[in-house]
């Protein structure tokens, strides 16, 4: 595949995109370890690693919070569109495997919503992480535009569904670039919330 | 801490709008679930004049449920009402004045006539059931009760009982009131009036005015009155904001204003523990408008930024309790154990016959500084809020949003957002305030991590040296300033104060012995003048009221009659039966029993 004048393999940019998560995770435990070590240094008492979570929780609104779950569930479902509607990248696990669904004209909507149930679950919890961060208004702001990035690498992803088996990169390229830059912004406030606190 | 703050009037508004400024994405101006502002705080907007709710698109109306709300203060006083005629016709003044006019002593008025005249009263009570003031009644009521974790308190039973109560009214503006009331009964349902949020309600109240207006320093004490007879030990604090020198936008001369503020500062400073606030917190706009150079937004934004330390919620772990609202109120209300050598403290005073007097609230100078996290360490953030060692002038160079001597505090609550040893900061506010350890009062907050900064309240930072109000930058030279301000603008304003659009002639006797009277305001004032050039505190000791005597025949010198503070438990036994029987001899009491033997 081209991406970018580049010939990378799709896989590796999945792998691209599970490492952005990875990382994610990894910061986000960073930024605690090193808030707690800054802590005892200053605290005047010894204090559970709980307490400090709860001293640091902070409420971010309900409109980013909805936002974020909105979010990570239909980061699921796009990353599933992008891999598995047709058979072009894993032949073996796709849409197509299941030629009942394939051929219905509600068939998409299923695999949506297949996807979408067990991502709502991870995305009830994972949004979580962010309440333990500052997040910045102008980057609280950025946010709204995930769902918009998110929606549209689907549509990317439905119309390569549909053209099949028609092929187009560009929409593909394009697809994966949006799915990557909403990942990008969804793990922003924490990727910032940790240089803030390793740059002192 | 999380207070309900109330703006009131047109800088109040303002100054609020900061405070509340969603912290939340904004979904084109949907917003699922409640309003987060900083520190999760609730507020509403109090206003008299219903124009200038008009001319702005902040705030909703709290009668149509939306929020952040404002609240017209006599909303539910119809054109026609029995008890606006019977005020207007008697005294002159109007229920439903769209504002004040920098004039203190109207609403002051207002308030006093509902206290003391008991035909008033009677009227009031049989057109609003509930309510022996229609303004501030309704103002507590309906407007910030609903946010306070009161609503679902002990009283909440006896409140849905009053609310239903004007339901019932039988005024003749009941479709306007009933439907107003309905409207807005329901908020407290909304917000967790059944309990199930109780945490998201408001731990105290803090008020933010401007002082030298009408609205903004006129309400701010009947509405603590009424909070008072709900709950003694509710924490209420009052953010008062003394306009700039010269003359304001309105045309307002310094004069005026700062007799409106002295007005407003008396009022609010000599109402005794658990009568009145909790303590004052004075901002001098001089200052933000020289550092600000007249953008009243940023001035606006200053004052927020020097809040949000003692809003934040994220408290060093362990620490959860130690800023809650009663903590601080404690706090600010905290006497040193006694010392024969040092009989006068936060305004408890040892008199000659030995009797004590009530505490009186204390005043409360915010200094506040900011910096980048890297800028330093807990010795820099000290310096920028209090200034250096010696320098207390020229104002507005370093984080004082008071004038005054930090030496001169009897206590520093520091608020710090950063990572900071409590030993760090109580060393550093130490080595610059030479306050002992024991008075320094430390609140950490984790903050964020780009920068730091902190919020030190001194609390009554003067007194104690005579002629410290000729030094430039204290807090004895600034009230010195405003009291002699008042007192020439009241010698040279007769006419002006009394001849005041519809006064009634008793009205004008009242304010006249009020103003000009013995032992009246402009005496007491001349009083306040001697106490800073002697060094003494309290500055404002004695309560002064316009209608005290209640009667509409004018009485010279004795409606100023100083207040019997001082007396033995044997006095205190006779006063309260006379009281006792006083209130079981009114027409209002015999009605009420009946009421309750009815049913």
């Amino acid at each position: 595949m081209n991406l970018l004048g580049y010939e990378i393999s799709e896989t590796y940019l999945l792998v691209g995109l599970v490492i952005l998560l990875l990382l994610g995770r990894i910061f986000h435990l960073m930024y605690l370890r090193m808030i707690e070590s800054i802590v005892r240094k200053t605290a005047d008492s010894d204090f559970d690693f709980k307490d400090l979570m709860k001293s640091l929780h902070i409420s971010q609104g309900s409109n980013f919070n909805l936002i974020m779950i909105f979010s990570w569930s239909l980061f699921f479902v796009a990353v599933a569109f992008l891999y598995f509607l047709t058979p072009d990248i894993f032949p073996q696990w796709n849409y197509f495997k299941f030629p009942q669904v394939a051929s219905w004209e509600g068939g998409f909507a299923v695999m949506g919503m297949a996807v979408l149930i067990p991502g709502l679950f991870v995305s009830l919890f994972v949004p979580r992480a962010y309440s333990y961060y500052l997040i910045h208004r102008i980057l609280k702001e950025k946010v709204i535009l995930i769902p918009a990035l998110l929606l549209a690498s689907i549509s990317c992803s439905i119309n390569l569904g549909t053209i099949y088996p028609a092929t187009d990169p560009f929409l593909w390229n394009l697809g994966y670039v949006m799915v990557f830059a909403a990942l990008a912004l969804m793990i922003a406030p924490i990727f910032v919330g940790f240089l803030e606190e390793w740059r002192k | 801490m999380r207070p309900c703050l109330v703006g009131i009037g047109g800088a109040g508004g303002n100054i609020l709008k900061q405070f509340l400024q969603s912290q939340d994405v904004n979904l084109i101006g949907h917003q699922f679930g409640e309003h987060l502002a900083y520190g999760e705080v609730k507020g509403l907007w109090l206003e008299s004049a219903t124009q200038d709710t008009q001319r702005q698109d902040y705030y909703g109306s709290l009668a149509q449920g939306q929020y952040p709300p404002y609240l017209i203060c006599h909303g539910n006083v119809g054109d026609s009402s029995d008890t606006r005629k019977y005020v207007s016709e008697t005294y002159g003044f109007d229920l439903k004045a769209p504002g004040f006019d920098r004039r203190a002593e109207y609403l002051k008025g207002i308030f006093e006539v509902f206290e003391f005249d008991s035909k008033l009263k009677d009227i009031c009570l049989k057109e609003f059931k509930s309510d022996e003031n229609p303004l501030s009644g309704y103002m507590w009521r309906v407007g910030v009760r609903p946010f306070t974790i009161i609503s679902i308190g002990k009283s909440s039973k006896r409140t849905g009982d009053r609310a239903d109560s004007v339901l019932e009214s039988g005024s003749g503006n009941i479709s306007s009131i009933s439907s107003l009331s309905r409207g807005l009964i329901k908020v407290p349902k909304i917000r967790g009036g059944n309990g199930s949020s109780s945490s998201k309600l408001c731990d105290s109240i803090l008020f933010v005015a401007s002082l030298g207006g009408g609205t903004g320093t006129g309400f701010i004490n009947p509405i603590t009155s009424y909070v008072r007879t709900e709950e003694p030990i509710f924490p209420i604090f009052a953010l008062g904001i003394l306009t700039e020198k010269g003359t304001d936008k309105r045309q307002a001369k310094e004069g005026q204003r700062d007799l409106g503020a002295v007005i407003a500062m008396y009022d609010l400073l000599t109402k005794k523990s658990g009568k009145g606030i909790d303590g004052l917190i004075l901002v001098d706009n001089e200052i933000l408008l020289q550092r600000f150079e007249g953008n009243y937004s940023s001035m606006d934004a200053c004052i927020y930024s020097a809040l949000k330390p003692l809003l934040d919620l994220r408290n060093y772990p362990g620490d959860q309790l130690q800023d809650d609202s009663p903590a601080i109120r404690r706090v600010f209300w905290e006497v040193d154990e006694s010392n024969d050598n040092d009989k006068e403290k936060n305004g408890a005073q040892e008199r000659s016959d030995g009797a004590k007097e009530n505490l009186l609230p204390p005043i409360l100078v915010p200094c506040y500084h900011t910096q980048p996290d890297y800028a330093g360490d807990e010795p820099e953030l000290v310096e920028g809020a209090l200034g250096k060692p010696g320098s207390i002038f020229p104002l507005g160079e370093d984080g004082r949003l008071f004038p005054c001597d930090p030496t001169k505090a009897d206590r520093a609550l520091v608020f710090t957002r950063g990572f900071f040893s409590t030993k760090g900061i109580k060393d550093a506010v130490q080595k610059r305030t030479g306050l002992p350890n024991n008075k320094i009062m430390v609140y950490r907050k984790l903050g964020d991590s780009k920068t730091e900064d902190m919020l030190i309240l001194l609390r009554n930072p003067y007194g104690g040296a005579p002629g410290e109000h000729e030094r430039q930058g204290t807090l004895e030279w600034r009230l010195y300033d405003i009291i002699s301000e008042s007192i020439k603008y009241i010698e040279n304003n007769e006419k002006n104060i009394l001849g005041f659009q519809s006064y009634k002639e008793p009205t004008k006797d009242k304010l006249r012995a009020y103003f000009y009277g013995e032992n009246c305001l402009r005496d007491e004032l001349y009083n306040c003048l001697d106490r800073l050039e002697k060094g003494e505190r309290p500055v404002f000791l004695r309560p002064l009221s316009i209608f005290e005597d209640g009667g509409l025949v004018p009485v010279a010198s004795a409606s100023c009659k100083q207040e019997t503070d001082v007396m033995g438990s044997a006095g205190l036994r006779d006063l309260v039966k006379e009281e006792l029987k006083e209130i079981l001899r009114s027409e209002d009491c015999k009605r009420r029993i009946k009421e309750i033997l009815q049913s």
